[in-house]
Order: structure tokens, then sequence, then C-alpha cells
């Protein structure tokens, strides 16, 4: 199924993911002995500050940050295959941006409206930010789909998904203009997106909503393969186009709304990694392209936490920092390589 | 171009360039140095604060500005003068405020504590962000429409503030970064800077009342005032350091992972150590605010005695739901956590940060009774609630 060079390469990267996870329990502000790590994953740490920060602090940051990982860079792999643009991503079709509405409106539209008493205790709270970046996401994801179901060229949908994203940007901005200061602050830091303030239960939230979207992902690997060669190619092989687009879509609204909701907008990885994966790989088979995303987000995720957190320094940096340094110039250099013709 | 090349590769243009730059150099040394026509007849040097000195002279009174971590470094003068009057000719660069001053615009409400102890509130004519003001008699006045909104942190409404013709409008050096303040100051209004909230020194920031004080001529008033504060801040101060055990301290809460803690030379700071208790970040003497990591406090503060500040919390089901995980401390499993608004109005309005500022002697005995009750007993909190 896979050529001896892939199976290498996948060798190598499942190595890489062991690194990035056990580099993220063993590294952090507070520097722990390796040994004293050891014996805390082990259960049977004597330090309970330690264990905590272990067990509680790290841990679910870790498995958080490699399941985002993942579930961004194979939502951002299907939308680059469904609307053949290499720049296509979760943020492109505007989820993000509904994601962000939803924490904006919750965080900062106390003038329109405002919860008390016991449902104010929820909605104020992670739960509440998450559900309300489900929300928007979701409720994004729907006006996409409504209009996907109109119009049939691919790239008039994306287009259509940055003008709703710049729409939504501009409520947020309208919303962040009559914000008082503890409300702006954070909303502000929600947008920075980070891992480890993921709790045990959130990161269970995460496995299993995106364990689904992962298991549409996989399903829908066959049509993926089809749309590579554009629509009309893959209604000739027999693929019902607009039923796999709806499947695609909703994969990647369950993957990138979920993480979104619980660490922020995670910027870049959706974009790059899938770029990064076939550079690596040079194919453009896209079973082997969902695995390489799979495991090269979460690596990179990882990794990327790691450097957040700025080991062995008392103080920590948004992930988005980092994300967005080795992101961004990573974009302009694929824009710079496009076939002129595109 | 080669032109341009072989001037900058000659020796002697550069000889030309140095004479240059020193001729500038000297003109501005001369200018500062510059004979005075008048002399002051007082002067006023802050027991505490840094960032400002007041120099008295026959008819004005002039208001330095200087940077609080760096006093070498001069921020702005005003000049308070009657008006039309010609403006005193020793300081043509500073800004004019005239008197009798009136009507005032705070744009924070630091300013609405400080003119309360003054027992003016009454010049106010316009705030900003009006839900976060706690005096009653400026919220009376905000509900009748006698005292305006004019705008709130991500704008003001220059029109409106222009439109009003204060006699001064109270600002913070932190306002500048907004748009409106160097727009304000072109359309000829006198905008001064009340930089009280970089003072480190609790008593220093209650100084600034001598600021505001002049603008009204109150100075009289406010030096007695600020006597009893200090004498009765520094004898709780010794009150306090004869307790035997010091408890040690952290403050607030973190915003996602980054814990923000003031550093160890800081307002907060002092007022912990004053009040007899060991703050955990008092060796950290960073200028700023410390962004830590949520692990560094946990490990450094997991067992520590009290929690102080814990942002908008108002009970500990507040302190849970921003996460299980803060209910590992020990500070939230013996309940030892206090917030600094006890005097709060439901849009969060905070007593604290308007006559707690001027009143440093109130907070510091709040925070001696949370940290030793036994030498002060029986006492009534103020400022600071215990969360349950």
């Amino acid at each position: 199924m896979f050529s001896s060079r892939h199976i290498l390469l996948f060798v190598v990267l499942a190595v890489l993911l062991c690194a990035a996870f056990v580099a993220q329990l063993f590294l952090g502000s507070v520097s722990v002995p390796a040994a004293e790590v050891f014996t805390i994953l082990l259960g049977k740490g004597k330090d309970e500050i330690l264990s905590r920060i272990i067990l509680e602090n790290r841990l679910p940051g870790a498995v958080g940050a490699l399941i985002a990982g993942s579930a961004l860079a194979l939502s951002g792999l299907m939308m680059q295959i469904l609307f053949r643009n290499p720049v296509a991503g979760p943020y492109v079709l505007g989820m993000s941006a509904g994601a962000n509405l939803g924490v904006a409106l919750l965080l900062m539209g106390s003038s329109f409206f405002s919860f008390s008493g016991i449902l104010s205790k929820f909605f104020y709270s992670e739960w509440g930010i998450a559900l309300a970046a489900a929300i928007g996401s979701s409720a994004v994801f729907l006006l996409v789909l409504l209009v996907a179901k109109r119009i049939t060229q691919s790239v008039s949908l994306l287009i259509v998904g940055l003008m709703l994203g710049s729409a939504i940007s501009a409520v947020v901005e309208l919303l962040q203009t009559f914000a008082g200061k503890d409300e702006l602050k954070q909303f502000v830091l929600w947008t920075f997106a980070s891992f480890r303030h993921l709790t045990p239960q959130q990161v269970w939230v995460m496995a299993i909503c995106c364990g689904f979207g992962f298991a549409l992902s996989i399903k829908m690997m066959k049509p993926l393969q089809a749309l590579q060669g554009g629509e009309n190619f893959a209604q000739t092989v027999g693929i019902d186009t607009r039923r796999a687009k709806q499947t695609i879509i909703i994969a990647t609204g369950i993957l990138a709304g979920t993480v979104t909701a619980f660490c922020g907008p995670v910027a870049f990885i959706g974009l790059a990694v899938p770029h990064l994966c076939r550079m690596i790989f040079k194919t453009a088979n896209t079973v082997t392209l969902t695995f390489a995303c799979v495991l090269l987000g979460a690596v990179v995720c990882g990794f990327c936490n790691v450097a957040a957190s700025m080991p062995g320094s008392e103080y920590a940096l948004p992930v988005n920092v980092i994300t967005s340094i080795l992101g961004a110039p990573f974009v302009v250099y694929i824009i710079i390589k496009q076939p002129k013709t595109v | 171009m080669g032109y341009f090349i072989s001037i900058l590769s000659n020796k002697r243009f550069y000889c030309w360039l140095l004479l240059g730059f020193s001729v500038l150099a000297a003109c501005d040394n001369q200018s500062a140095l510059k004979q005075r026509h008048c002399h002051p007849t007082k002067t006023y040097y802050p027991k505490y604060a840094k960032g400002f000195w007041i120099e008295y002279f026959n008819g004005f009174k002039v208001i330095h500005l200087r940077d609080a971590y760096d006093t070498t470094k001069a921020i702005e003068d005003y000049v308070i003068y009657p008006k039309g009057k010609k403006k005193p000719a020793d300081f043509p660069n500073a800004v004019a405020v005239f008197t009798p001053v009136q009507k005032n615009i705070c744009l924070s409400t630091t300013h609405v504590g400080l003119l309360e102890i003054l027992g003016i509130t009454d010049s106010i004519s316009g705030v900003v962000d009006g839900k976060r003001v706690y005096n009653k008699n400026v919220l009376r006045k905000l509900a009748s429409g006698e005292v305006k909104v004019v705008g709130n942190e991500a704008g003001m409404n220059n029109e409106l503030i222009f439109s009003m013709q204060p006699s001064v409008v109270l600002a913070y050096s932190f306002n500048e970064g907004n748009s409106s303040i160097p727009k304000l100051k072109s359309l000829g209004m006198s905008v001064m800077l009340i930089n009280d909230y970089n003072e480190r020194e609790p008593l220093a920031r209650a100084e600034w009342l001598k600021v505001l004080a002049s603008l009204y001529n109150l100075d009289d008033k406010a030096d007695s005032i600020l006597n009893d504060a200090e004498a009765a801040y520094n004898s709780l101060k010794t009150l306090a350091a004869t307790a035997v055990k010091k408890p040690t301290v952290f403050c607030n809460m973190p915003w996602n992972d980054v814990w923000y803690m003031p550093s160890g030379d800081s307002y907060f700071s002092n007022f912990i150590t004053d009040a007899g208790g060991d703050f955990l970040w008092r060796n950290n003497t960073s200028q700023r605010v410390l962004n830590l990591d949520y692990e560094v406090v946990y490990a450094k503060a997991a067992k520590a005695d009290f929690l102080l500040n814990p942002n908008e919390a108002n009970t500990l089901k507040d302190i849970s739901a921003q996460g299980k995980r803060f209910e590992n401390f020990e500070v939230f499993k013996q309940k030892k956590i206090y917030n600094n608004n006890l005097q709060q109005t439901a849009t969060g309005g905070n007593d604290f940060w308007e006559s707690g500022v001027a009143q440093p002697h109130l907070v510091l005995k709040d925070l001696i009774s949370i940290f030793h009750p036994e030498l002060i007993p029986n006492h009534q909190p103020i400022y600071y609630k215990q969360l349950q």
C-alpha cells in the first residue's frame, strides 16, 4: 500500500511524535528532574505539587496539543483538496471567525444580553466559552453548507467563505469597540490560543469529537482522492460529489470547530502542515497524506507547545506566537513557489 | 550616485557632521540653562512619590512630571495661571491650565477617588466607562445626565469632550497610546497626566492628591490629609512589624496560562510587606508585571497562606469555575482568599480603585487584619472581603 520510503518516513514521524509527547511532559517552566517525572508517570511520585504539575497541568496539555495538531492539519488537508486551493483552511471558510464571534458575543456582548445566577456561572466559565465557539463555528458552517448547495464552483464557495469571515470580523470589532477592559482582555487572550489550560475532561471531549471527525475523514479518503482531479473527474468515476463535499465539510467542521472551541483559534497549523507533508512525502495520494498530516500535525503542535512554555524560564508565550512565527513565512514561501497558472 | 559615495567616503564630511551635531546639542543646553526670570516662593518635593514635583511662584504654579522609574527623565510640565494673564515666560513649553479650574473630565476612576477625598467630586463633568464608577455622587449625576460618559476603553468621544470645554482633562500616560489624547491637545485642550499608577509605594500613590489639590487651591487640605494618612500608615506598619510569623502571600489569577503577578517592587508587593506578609515574588524586582507560567505559580504557591485580589472573583465558586485545578491550592482548601471588591457596584465600580488609592492606611489596616487578626481585633474591613 505504501512505498518503502513512505513507510520509513512514517516511522520517523512516529518517533518524532513520541519525542514531542515526552518533551511536553519533561520540559516546562518548572524544572523537574527526568527521574522524578518517570516516578510520577508510574504513579509513585512523592511530591504532591510536582505530581500535579506533571499529571494535571502538562499531561492534558500535551495530549490536547497532539490531538489539536492532528485535527487541524487533517481539516486543512481536506479543505485544500476540496477547494483545490493551496491556501484553503478552516480560517478561510470563516469557521474560525465564527468561533471568534461566538466567544466575542459571550464575553463582550453584555450590552445586548447578559446571564445571571447559575446560567452566568456556566456561560462565563471555560465550558461556556467552548460552547459559544462551537455554536459560532457550526453556525458559519451551516451557512457555508447552505451556500454550497446553490453553487457548484469550489472557488466561488471559497470567496463566500472569505466574505463571511470579513463580515464576522467586522461584528467582532464592533463588539470590541464597546467592550470593557476585562472583557476585552479575556477575549484577546482567548484569540492567542493555548493548550496548557486544558483539563482532563476537556481533553476527553476533544478526543471523542475529533475521533468522530477522524473516522469521517478516513471514510472520505477515496472521494477525496477522486476530487483531487476535479469535480467532473470525480463524477465520472462514480462519486456523488455533492454528498462527498457535504460529508467532508461536516468532518472539517467537527475537527476545526472542536479544537478552536477548546484551545482558541490556533494559527497556521491547518494551512502549513498539509503542504509540509506534500513536500516531505512528494505525493498526492490522499491516504498517505491523511496519515502524514495526522502525525506531522501532532508533532508540530507538540513542539510548538514546548517552545511556548519556554522551558527553564518563569515566563510563558502564547502558542500562536510560535505557530505564526513559524507558519507565516512558510505560507508566503508556498505562494511564491506556486505554478504561475493557478 | 558616485557623487554621494565620494561625499560619504570623505573624512572631512564626518568632521562637519560632528561639528553640526555639537552646535545643536550646545544650543539645546543653552536653552535649558537659560536664566529664569522669576524664582519659586516654595518648592514641594513629595516624600515618597517620584513622578512629580511642584514649584509655587507669585501668581502661578508649575507642576513638573517625570518618569517614576527614571527621575532624570522629564515627561511634561504644567503651568497653572489665571485665565487672561500672559503665560509665564520661563515655561514656554509647559501645558497651560487656566485658573480658576472649574470642570474637569476624569479618564480614570482613580481620579474620581482622589477628587472625592478632596471633597470636590462636583467638579467632575465627564468620566470614561461610567459602569466602572463607584462614587455615589458621580453615579447620581451620571443618572441625571449632569455628568457625561465621554468614551470607553476603546476610544473617546473627542467632539463631546471638546464641546464640554472642561478646564482640564485628567488623563494618564497609558491613555497616550490612545489616539484621542494628541487630538485633544491639538484642539487646545489642557490635558494633564496623573501618573499615580506608576508609583510603587502606597503613600507615594496617595501623594498625587497634591497635584489635583494644586489645581483647585486645596494644597493645605491635601497636606493635612496626607499627613494624617502617613502617620496612620506608618504606625500601622510598625504594628505589623511586631508580628512574629510572616504568612506567605501571592496575588491575582491567571488568564489562560499566564499568571499576571505584581513584581517584587510594586504597589501591591509593598502593601503586603508593610502589612507583615511575605510576598512570594518579593525578590523579583522587575519594573513590570510578571507574566508567569501557571505551573511556576503552582510550584511556588501551592502551600501559600493567602491569595489576594483574584481578578473579579466574588466567591470561591467563581474561582473553581475558572478551573478545578485552582481547588488544589491550599488557600482554596483553607478559604484564605481575599478580594478587594467589598465595596463594589453591580456593574463593577470598585471603591478600592477610587478612595482606596488616596487612603492607603485604610487598605493597610484591612491587610494587617487579614494576615494578623490578633493585632487588630474586631476590625471591620473596608475594602477587602473573604471569599466564601
